[in-house]
């Protein structure tokens, strides 16, 4: 009796412990008290927004996960945004990406590309002095994952290509 | 030594032996023939070509190249808050690129477009990935993260009540 009693309470201690570590930690406050820069978001479903560039090369028929703008109140920046699913893996849309930047005469060093099996990634910048028109791409190549069934569905990693377009000073 | 490191970076091989003008703060400080794709100018306005500049460098000044507004990558810097409502991992890409876990990450990163890619945590739904620009220098995006459970038990209850009708409708 007086182990079933000594066993019953070490369960129920055992069991708030457990209950108490396990929780899931509340967020912790934020470091910084400035607030995150404010922008306003539209959203183009399944066409890309108004300012992506013609010229970066999209899947035919491509169906896109994400399309949207964001355009910065802080300053002449916009961003514009695209992700797709794609059956190519990542190190082929890598490679298809860090081809067509490279002819193309956007400026991508050694250190802005980063090839990898799971997560790839190149950064470019291009300017276009016509226009007065400084512009930044970040092409993001993740892998799919099989746990959403994405793997049945010939999908083989996420594609996401941001290009940022700012107005450069008139001080020419 | 009171000194900063500036990276001048082109791919433009017609800019070779282009004069460069440096402003600080709208005044003229320094003209320059661009003689390499990679140029370094330390503080004492000395240029070198593969310069082995300064390794002191305390808050770079308000300096710009003319024509030239993405010489300041590097130079100008913001913050990049991570949170998620449960323990997860990321990776953020762009200029430079970070990982994190836990519930919350501020780093400190260049200026440019960042694109967060979510790790995926059994039995939850992975957030989209998403992109912000850290536009301004000294500026704040923030990367909110929320992963939902996967909705597995209404398919137990559907498969539940399947099984149900099936056996129903044979034994009737």
């Amino acid at each position: 009796m007086v182990l079933f009693v000594g066993v019953v309470i070490f369960c129920t201690y055992a069991g708030y412990i457990y209950g108490y570590s396990s929780a899931i930690p509340a967020p912790l406050m934020n470091q910084s008290s400035q607030p995150p820069l404010s922008y306003t978001r539209k959203d183009f479903q399944k066409n890309t927004p108004t300012t992506f560039l013609d010229s970066i090369p999209l899947p035919e028929g491509v169906s896109l996960l994400q399309s949207y703008e964001l355009s910065y109140a802080s300053s002449s920046i916009q961003q514009a945004t695209v992700v797709f699913t794609s059956p190519k893996n990542v190190i082929e849309n890598y490679t298809l990406y860090e081809k067509f930047l490279e002819e193309n005469e956007w400026w991508l060093p050694t250190y802005n590309k980063r090839a990898g099996i799971e997560l790839s990634s190149l950064y470019a910048n291009k300017y276009d002095k016509e226009k007065g028109l400084m512009y930044a791409i970040n092409v993001v190549v993740s892998k799919a994952d099989p746990r959403v069934g994405t793997s049945t569905l010939n999908i083989s990693s996420e594609v996401s290509i941001s290009i940022s377009t700012r107005k450069t000073s008139s001080d020419k | 030594m009171n000194s900063w490191l500036y990276t001048y970076k082109d791919s433009r091989d017609d800019l070779l032996g282009a004069i460069i003008n440096i402003y600080v703060k709208g005044i003229k400080l320094l003209s320059i023939s661009l003689i390499s794709f990679t140029m370094l100018v330390c503080g004492t306005f000395a240029c070198t070509a593969d310069g082995t500049c300064a390794t002191d460098c305390p808050a770079p000044p308000n300096i710009g190249v003319q024509n030239r507004p993405w010489c300041t990558d590097g130079a100008e810097k913001g913050t990049i808050r991570v949170t998620t409502n449960i323990p997860g991992s990321w990776t953020v890409s762009g200029t430079q690129t970070f990982s994190g876990s836990g519930t919350f990450q501020n780093v400190t990163m260049p200026v440019g477009v960042y694109t967060i890619i979510w790790g995926a945590i059994d039995g939850y739904v992975t957030p989209p990935s998403q992109t912000q620009t850290l536009a301004d220098n000294g500026g704040v995006i923030s990367f909110a993260g929320t992963y939902v459970t996967m909705p597995t038990v209404n398919l137990y209850f559907s498969l539940f009540e399947a099984l149900k009708s099936l056996v129903v409708s044979l034994t009737s």
